[in-house]
């Protein structure tokens, strides 16, 4: 398993249109993946559920991977969410 | 017959008539026997809504309405909604359509429960999605809007989003609906793609195949017309086209004798970040902050605000941006902000009230706002300002935020402007009194008109008294407007529906408005209509509303007017 915080940079969090872009992204890998804010765990491959999440732009949170691409998608997810 | 309903989306549309059968079977409330059957039925039903969405998102040019496609399908390829429906099916033993409607209602209900507008309104992208997977499962032959081969306006009892989902978007000339309002997610994909759409209509007597008329502008539909009335439409239609094709050249508001007013827009929604810099704007002249504290469950920290605000100043390069500070009440809460729940939260503990009883808070967002103001023009503003006291003792707060600021050695403009919202009508009263303590007034119609009338325009029994024409209300404004014209460096603004109105336009050039701000979308036709009129000449006719004693006089004197001036536009 690999984790990393990271500091959203989208400017309008991850809402609908990003949120979704990022569903399209975390699909491309096999590793599970979960996005934490506080106390709130959400699977990057749920749509709904990243939402609910409420992820806003300079929210801290941690990206978590797990699987044998976990590294990629770490990466991949860091650079779609923190730029 | 001219059938009357809610305006919606603006604009003209002719076309001929499709009624769309909207209405699904009743959910089979038995129990189910052959679950295992259910499940595939259902999962079949999904697969085919993604491959739906798939092919239209293929198809597809308009990136918003890709987005939200996209969005539906990723809501439908979750890894765990197949598992989620066979449970559903197992512990209910139901069949397919009731778990559909269970798992999605389930979906609807968290999202609607989230403390936060924006979400909440997403709500309304899964009531579509829950219909389309229904449809799927009882095999209804949906309404495919590719297949269509002529201009058409579709009405239904209740209009989803769906029908909107294609390319073939120019032959749509109009979306009437019996059900939904003007904040249903077909109200405003509507309102944002152009297309004239009017709900709340009786569509009893609308026929398939007739030839009808839709006005969003005004909010009715029209149908058994005849030729001269066709005609005419048609010719209407045209007018309306070449305005917008004219809009798109627009740059300043300059009246005909040559002189200039500023139209800037009302903002405050991220997502209209990136359209700033698309629209011939003179500046922002409403930035409002709540939207960056509504949707939170703890406050907003200092620089999360900073970044906020310098990140849309940044992109107005140079122009000016009014923020006005946190305007919140009763009627809109936070998790963190302690106001109770009151009788009349309009005239209870709100904006500038809660803010000078709560001196860390406000500094907090005086702060973000001063910090911002070393990368571009920025001036502040009081919300619900009802004395002189409230003004000089926010002017206090700043100060000594000022102060914080100089002695951490942080840069800020130290000669930032700072104005007050006139909504109060005590303020417009004495706006003599007040223009010395402010660099700008800018008035807010919407409360003004509500305050002055004494009228709630959200309650339907009274709301026509909500007049803007009122002589009570433009004396007021006439009185806040003229105020300011003895100094040459204070200015006085209006935000508020009133400042976009084609009547409201001739009465405020005709005081003397310095600057305009709209909603976005209304900016190009603001500074069109004021670059239709004489200065002059509308100061002069403006004088003479003041001898009128009645709304009615008042209304009919500016339409009179109003056809001379704006012609063909009007």
């Amino acid at each position: 398993m690999t984790t990393k915080k990271i500091i959203v940079r989208k400017e309008s969090g991850l809402h609908a249109r990003p949120g979704s872009d990022l569903v399209n992204l975390a699909m491309t890998f096999k590793s599970d993946i979960y996005l934490i804010k506080g106390d709130k765990r959400v699977n990057a491959k749920e749509v709904l559920e990243i939402l609910s999440a409420d992820i806003n732009f300079n929210d801290e949170i941690t990206i978590e991977t797990n699987g044998e691409d976990e590294n990629e998608a770490l990466k991949a997810l860091e650079e779609y969410i923190g730029n | 017959m001219q059938l009357l309903g809610i305006k919606v989306g603006n604009g003209l549309g002719l076309g001929k008539c499709v009624i769309i059968d909207s209405k699904l079977p009743n959910l089979n409330q038995e129990v189910c026997e052959n679950k295992e059957e259910e499940l595939k039925k259902v999962s079949n039903a999904i697969d085919e809504a993604i491959i739906d969405y798939q092919n239209i998102i293929a198809t597809l040019e308009d990136e918003d309405l890709k987005s939200l496609t996209d969005f539906n399908k990723n809501v439908l390829i979750s890894p765990s909604i197949k598992k989620d429906m066979e449970n559903i099916i197992n512990n209910k033993n139901c069949f397919g359509d009731v778990a559909i409607d269970h798992y999605f209602n389930e979906k609807i209900k968290q999202l609607e429960n989230l403390d936060n507008k924006y979400l909440n309104e997403r709500a309304k992208d899964v009531k579509d999605i829950r219909y389309k997977v229904l449809a799927k499962y009882y095999k209804i032959k949906e309404f495919n809007p590719n297949t269509l081969t002529e201009d058409v306006i579709l009405v239904s009892h209740e209009m989803t989003a769906n029908v909107l989902l294609t390319d073939n978007i120019a032959h749509i000339k109009g979306i009437v609906s019996e059900l939904g309002g003007k904040t249903s997610h077909i109200g405003i994909l509507t309102t944002s793609l152009g297309i004239p759409s009017v709900f709340g209509v009786d569509i009893k007597n609308l026929k398939n195949d007739e030839l009808i008329f839709i006005d969003g502008n005004k909010g009715f539909v029209e149908n058994e017309l005849n030729n001269d009335k066709i005609k005419i439409i048609k010719d209407k239609i045209q007018v309306e086209l070449e305005l917008k094709k004219e809009l798109d050249d627009i740059k300043e508001a300059k009246t005909t004798d040559g002189y200039i007013f500023d139209v800037c827009s009302n903002t405050g929604d991220l997502t209209e970040l990136e359209r700033l810099d698309s629209i011939p704007l003179d500046g922002v002249g409403l930035f409002r902050t709540e939207f960056l504290y509504l949707n939170k469950t703890t406050p907003p920290t200092e620089d999360y605000l900073f970044e906020v605000y310098k990140k849309f100043v940044e992109k107005l390069n140079h122009k000016q941006m009014i923020i006005r500070t946190l305007d919140i009440g009763g009627d809109k809460k936070c998790p963190y902000i302690d106001i109770k729940d009151e009788a009349n939260p309009f005239l209870g503990y709100r904006a500038i009230r809660y803010c000078l009883d709560h001196k860390d808070f406000f500094k907090t967002s005086l702060r973000a706002i001063l910090r911002a103001s070393a990368f571009g023009n920025i001036a502040i503003m009081y919300p619900m300002i009802s004395s002189i006291e409230e003004i000089r003792q926010a002017n206090l707060i700043l100060e000594e935020t000022k102060e914080e600021l100089t002695e951490e050695n942080i840069k800020f403009n130290k000669d930032i402007k700072v104005g007050v919202m006139v909504e109060i009508p005590a303020i417009a009263a004495m706006a003599d009194m007040v223009i010395p303590e402010v660099d700008f007034f800018s008035i807010g119609t919407n409360d003004l008109v509500q305050y002055t009338t004494a009228v709630d325009r959200g309650n339907t029994t009274i709301s026509k008294l909500y007049q803007w024409f009122n002589p009570g209300v433009i004396r007021l404004i006439k009185n806040t407007i003229e105020a300011t014209k003895k100094y040459d460096n204070k200015f006085v603004g209006m935000c508020g529906e009133m400042a976009a109105d084609p009547l409201g336009i001739i009465l405020l050039v005709g005081l003397g408005l310095d600057e305009f701000s709209v909603n976005m979308n209304m900016v190009k036709r603001t500074k069109k209509y004021i670059s239709l009129l004489n200065k002059k000449e509308t100061e002069n006719f403006v004088k003479t509303l003041f001898d009128l004693r009645t709304v009615k006089e008042i209304e009919d004197k500016l339409n009179e007017f109003a056809k001379l001036k704006y012609g063909k536009y009007y």
